[in-house]
C-alpha cells in the first residue's frame, strides 16, 4: 500500500470541547479477493477495524458522521455493541437492529469493494498492517464516487420518494442514521 | 493527519432565540450549526428538561418526515438528547424575512419573483401536511431561501411541530398562523399569501379543498376575536 492512500480524519466527540481529541483513519480498497477470509478474522478478533460494504456509502463525510456518533457513545458508556469499529457499522445504519445492520452495512462473504476505517492511527502504523491482511488495491477515497451504489443505497435505507435524487440523498441518510434512536 | 480543526464553536456567532442558543460551528469539516435548548431557571427542573426533551424530540422527528417526502429541511449531523444539543447542516442564505424585504429595491422584477417564492412554500407546506406532519411556527423566520433562490427554500425550526392524528382543522391553523405573521411581518404582501394558497392547492385538490374551507373559518373566528378583544 503506497502511502497517502489512506486518510486520517479528526474526529470531535464532544461538541463543548474540542480537547477531547480522536482520529479515525480511512482507506478504500478494490479489486478484494479474500472477503470471506477477512470476516473468519473479524469474527476470531485478529483484525480489529471496522470493514464496511464501501458501495453503500455515497460520501466520506456520513462515514465520519457515523465515526464520531460511535465514539461519542463510547465515551457516555452508552454503545449499542462491543467495540467501536462494530458501533461504527451500527451507526451507518438506518435500523436499531443491531445483527441486521452488520451484515447490511458489514463486508459481505462476496464483497470485492471495502471501505476499511481504524481508530486513532495517527502514524498509519495500524491501517499498514491491516493492509497486508486484505487482498486487494488501495485507492484514494476519491474514488468512493465511482463504487457507491444509489439502487442499493436507496434500498439499505428504504429511501422511496421520487423527489429524492443523488443530489439530496445524503441529506436525508445523514438525519436517518444519526437520529435513529429519537424517532421510532 | 490530514484534516484538523481548531476549535468546533465561533462563540461570537451565538444568537440566543427565545428557546435556543445557536452558534455557527464546524462539523467535521462542514459549516454547521449548533442548536441548544437552554433550561429556564424558572421552569421546575423535571419540567424544564422533560419539555427541552420533548421539543428536540419534535423537531427531530419533524426533519426526517419532512426530508422523506422530499420538502428540504436541513440534516442533522449529532444530537445529545442529554443535553438537548442538535449540530445541524448550515443552510447558507437569508432567511424568508430578509429575502421578502430584501426584493423591494426590485420594482418590478418583485411581484413576479415573491409570487414564484410564495407558490414554492405553499407546495411545501402542502407536501408535509399530506404526510400528516403540522410545522407549527410558521414564520418567515423559520425558513431559509438557499443561496437566495426561491425555487429552493428549506424549511427550519420544527420544535413545535406534531405528526400524530392530524385533521383539516390543525392544517388551517398552521397556514393561518403563516398568513398572520406574514402581514405582521411585511406591508403590502397579500399577493405572496395569494400565491402560497395557489401552491398549497396545486399539490392535492382535495386537502386543499378542505383545508381552505378551516382556513376560511378559523380567519373568521380571528376577526370575531379582535372585534371583541
Ligand atoms: N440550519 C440552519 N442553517 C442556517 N441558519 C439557521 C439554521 N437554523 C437556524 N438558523 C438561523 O437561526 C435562527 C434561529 O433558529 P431557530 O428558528 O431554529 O431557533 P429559535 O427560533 O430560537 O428556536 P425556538 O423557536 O425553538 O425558540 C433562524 O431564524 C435562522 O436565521
Ligand atoms: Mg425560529
Amino acid at each position: 500500500m503506497s502511502p497517502g492512500v489512506s486518510r486520517c480524519y479528526e474526529l470531535q466527540p464532544d461538541p463543548y470541547d474540542y480537547t477531547q481529541r480522536r482520529a479515525i483513519r480511512i482507506c478504500l480498497f478494490v479489486d478484494v479477493e479474500n472477503a470471506s477470509e477477512l470476516r473468519g478474522k473479524l469474527r476470531t478478533g485478529e483484525i480489529d477495524a471496522a470493514l464496511v460494504r464501501a458501495e453503500l456509502i455515497i460520501e466520506p463525510f456520513l462515514f465520519l458522521a457515523a465515526a464520531n456518533k460511535a465514539v461519542y457513545q463510547y465515551a457516555h458508556n452508552r454503545m449499542s455493541t462491543r467495540s467501536l469499529a462494530a458501533e461504527l457499522i451500527y451507526s451507518l445504519s438506518p435500523s436499531r437492529n443491531i445483527s441486521d445492520s452488520l451484515n447490511t452495512f458489514g463486508v459481505a462473504e462476496n464483497s470485492r469493494t471495502i471501505l476499511a476505517a481504524v481508530y486513532d492511527d495517527e502514524k498509519g502504523s495500524k491501517m499498514k498492517k491491516l493492509a497486508k491482511q486484505i487482498k486487494g488495491r488501495a485507492v484514494p477515497l476519491d474514488y468512493l464516487k465511482e463504487i457507491s451504489n444509489f439502487k442499493l443505497i436507496r434500498r439499505a435505507y428504504k429511501i422511496y420518494d421520487p423527489s429524492i435524487t443523488l443530489d439530496n440523498i445524503d441529506e436525508e441518510i445523514l438525519t436517518r442514521m444519526i437520529t435513529k434512536e429519537c424517532i421510532s | 493527519m490530514n484534516t484538523a480543526y481548531n476549535s468546533l464553536l465561533d462563540p461570537d456567532s451565538l444568537r440566543q432565540g427565545a428557546e435556543a442558543k445557536l452558534y455557527d460551528c464546524v462539523y467535521l469539516g462542514k459549516p454547521a450549526i449548533l442548536k441548544e435548548r437552554f433550561s429556564k431557571k424558572y421552569r421546575h427542573e423535571e419540567l424544564d428538561k422533560r419539555l427541552n426533551f420533548a421539543r428536540l424530540r419534535a423537531e427531530i422527528r419533524g426533519i426526517n418526515k419532512a426530508q422523506q417526502v422530499g420538502v428540504k429541511a436541513p440534516a442533522i449531523y449529532f444530537v445529545d438528547t442529554n443535553r438537548h444539543i442538535l449540530i445541524m447542516e448550515r443552510v447558507e442564505g437569508p432567511t424568508a424575512k430578509d429575502w421578502i424585504e430584501s426584493q423591494r429595491q426590485r420594482a418590478e422584477e418583485e411581484f413576479k419573483v415573491q409570487a414564484k417564492f410564495g407558490e414554492v412554500l405553499g407546495g411545501e407546506i402542502a407536501k408535509i401536511h399530506l404526510s400528516g406532519l403540522i410545522h407549527g411556527d410558521l414564520t418567515t423566520s423559520n425558513m431559509i431561501v438557499k443561496n437566495g433562490d426561491p425555487g429552493n427554500l428549506h424549511l427550519i425550526d420544527f420544535g413545535l411541530a406534531n405528526s400524530g392524528k392530524v385533521i383539516a382543522e390543525d392544517k388551517g391553523v398552521d397556514l393561518y398562523v403563516l398568513e398572520r405573521a406574514i402581514q405582521a411581518t411585511h406591508i403590502n404582501c397579500e399577493h405572496i399569501v395569494d400565491a402560497i394558497l395557489n401552491g398549497y392547492k396545486s399539490v392535492n385538490a382535495k386537502q386543499g379543498e378542505a383545508v381552505m374551507a378551516r382556513l376560511i373559518a378559523i380567519r373568521l373566528r380571528g376577526r370575531k376575536r379582535d372585534m371583541v378583544g
